[in-house]
């Protein structure tokens, strides 16, 4: 007898599904590869925890992080906490650290929210000494939203921490080369926006080329930092500051010294310095160049390239904004909520009076 | 009076026992304990213990963990009891069917005391531990979520006396949300000048509670001190509304044919 004969019903069935799952396999990966762009995750998972994330519907996660961001601002308002005072003041961002973990989630959350980045990474880098950090979470807000009208200035903010970090931590030491990269990339992202890009008062493509000048300057390629300012819009002239006036004279072919800030040293342009920045004292100390055009904060200090700090410069009125519970909240209509309490308790009173018979 | 205390007493005591040995709720909260703790994971970049954010979840789970306990616990107070027709043996001890709703009301009310006073103790012993200082204002504001969940047991017991569960569901949420909108519904209907809507928000602003005014988060986290009579005048409304949704549902549960 056939020992193969044995089970000759159990072998077909066994065949049989080993044969269809193998063909499903077999088209589902053929299908996923030749219709990948159909697969594609919008968001980058690094994680588990952005892989579960991502079961969530994207509209939900969206409504979550929006609500944080509301609390954000209710925090940033409020000031710290009176038992434990904290480093910053009622509606400041600097160094307010109870945002942080609420920012953190508002990423996770919406890796879109383009305006936490911002704040997360000027808190890290420029008040928490996490400069490393700082720049990495701007990278990664770089990537999570490539196309979005500002990315722009998440370029610029990297380029600006690099070129001027040893201003706010002497450790680390500023590195141009890698900041004109950064310059570069903002406007390279800026052309793949297109007309859709959104400029604000210190964060616009003519502050980028100034920056850029006044780097290329310092690299000794002072050609190219004369197309900079020339890109830029602006006139050769002593009056657009010393910068101007350093290029001015590169373009007319007189020699310059090394930097922009050794003009200070010749007789006659320290006075006119000042009168153009206002503190001709502050051009010859190391450190951010108050050059720029129209800075929004006063000359004395370095310019702030984020945008972040002219966002907490509206609400940093140094005030807490203790906010009215309800139960104290004078505007309310007391005597709405005062008449339902007697009408029901007395109905309630009745009631219950009634059911003892 | 002691043929009334005593059941009440008896009946939401041995609810407060069946509720507190449910492997359930047991389970959830040892889930909900490391979930407060948790809330300071959130501190990816080391910056610290953060205080308010510790708070302002802490107090959000506490509310969370609360609302499911009113939903699971209320219903499973009287619609069981019915069908089982368990209610009758319980009815013909007492006779009296508001002593009955109010004890089981009691039950669930000991159930939410009993689990916030763990949560808060808990939360505010872990705030203890990492800041060296004792926050008060987080027992206070789990007492003021009690009291709002005190409310809407008594809203959805009232309503389980004559509504199957899924409706009692679906209005319990209703109401709920009614009751944190309403005021602002009202101010939009008077803005509009639609003199029809206006009434009827004016209508129902008497009988549904106004759960804004329990809204205290904002309060206990940033550390603005609650005044007492305002405690007292929030324990008192509370009270009121209890009082006239658990008698209006022992009326119903009065005449209903069980």
């Amino acid at each position: 007898m056939n020992p193969d004969a044995k089970n000759p019903t159990l072998c077909r069935p066994v065949f049989v599904l080993a044969f269809l799952l193998t063909l499903s396999f077999a088209i589902q990966w053929s299908g996923k590869a030749q219709f990948w762009r159909l697969y594609f995750f919008e968001n980058q998972v690094e994680s588990f925890s952005e892989l579960a994330l991502e079961a969530v519907p994207e509209q939900i996660r969206n409504l979550a992080a929006d609500y944080l961001w509301i609390r954000v601002d209710e925090y940033m308002h409020f000031g710290p906490s009176r038992r434990k005072p904290g480093a910053f003041l009622a509606g400041s961002y600097a160094a307010n650290t109870e945002i942080m973990p609420l920012l953190e989630v508002v990423i996770r959350l919406n890796p879109r929210h383009f305006d936490a980045y911002g704040i997360m990474s000027e808190n890290l880098a420029l008040y928490l000494d996490r400069f490393t950090d700082g720049i990495r979470l701007l990278q990664a807000g770089i990537l999570a939203n490539p196309l979005h009208p500002r990315v722009h200035e998440l370029f610029a903010t990297i380029a600006y921490c690099y070129g001027f970090a040893n201003s706010y931590d002497r450790r680390h030491e500023n590195n141009r080369v890698v900041a004109l990269r950064y310059l570069d990339g903002a406007f390279d992202s800026i052309g793949r926006v297109g007309s859709a890009a959104v400029f604000r008062d210190v964060l616009n493509p003519v502050n980028y080329q100034v920056i850029r000048a006044r780097f290329l300057v310092e690299q000794g390629r002072k050609e190219e930092a004369l197309q900079a300012w020339l890109a830029a819009g602006l006139e050769l002239k002593s009056t657009e500051g010393l910068l101007g006036e350093y290029l001015r004279r590169f373009a007319a072919g007189q020699p310059v010294p090394a930097l922009p800030e050794d003009l200070l040293k010749e007789p006659g342009v320290a006075s006119f310095a000042k009168s153009v920045n206002g503190s001709a004292a502050k051009s010859l100390e190391p450190g951010p160049p108050s050059l720029l055009r129209p800075p929004t904060e006063e000359s004395g200090g370095p310019p702030d390239l984020s945008g972040v700090k002219n966002l907490s410069a509206e609400h940093d009125d140094g005030h807490n904004h203790p906010a009215q519970p309800s139960i104290s909240d004078q505007a309310k209509t007391w005597s709405g909520i005062l008449a339902q309490m007697a009408l029901l308790g007395a109905v309630g009173g009745v009631l219950l009076f009634r059911s003892r018979k | 009076m002691r043929k009334i205390l005593f059941p009440i007493a008896w009946i939401g005591w041995y609810g407060f026992l069946e509720a507190v040995r449910s492997r359930l709720l047991l389970g959830t909260l040892c889930l909900v304990l490391p979930l407060m703790v948790s809330t300071w994971m959130l501190d990816v970049y080391d910056v610290g213990f953060q205080v308010k954010v510790v708070k302002d979840l802490g107090l959000n789970i506490m509310s969370g963990f609360g609302l499911l306990i009113v939903l699971f616990l209320s219903l499973d107070q009287i619609i069981p009891d019915i069908e089982r027709r368990s209610i009758y043996f319980v009815l013909t001890r007492i006779g009296n069917r508001h002593v009955y709703l109010i004890g089981r009301f009691l039950g669930v009310a000991m159930t939410l005391a009993f689990f916030h006073a763990v949560m808060g103790g808990f939360l505010t012993v872990m705030m203890r531990v990492h800041e060296g200082t004792w926050f008060w204002e987080v027992p206070v504001g789990a007492f003021v979520i009690f009291l709002k969940q005190c409310v809407l047991v008594s809203l959805v017991l009232f309503l389980t006396t004559f509504a199957t569960k899924i409706v009692v569901i679906s209005l319990s949420v209703l109401l709920y949300v009614l009751g944190h909108t309403l005021e602002i519904f009202r101010m939009l209907a008077d803005r509009k000048g639609v003199a029809l809507l206006s009434y009827f928000g004016e209508a129902i602003a008497l009988v549904i509670p106004d759960f804004s005014l329990y809204e205290m988060k904002i309060v206990v986290v940033h550390e603005i001190p609650i005044p007492l009579p305002a405690l007292l005048f929030l324990a008192l409304y509370s009270s009121a509304v209890a009082l006239f949704y658990l008698a209006a549902g022992g009326t119903v549960l009065g005449r209903r044919d069980l």
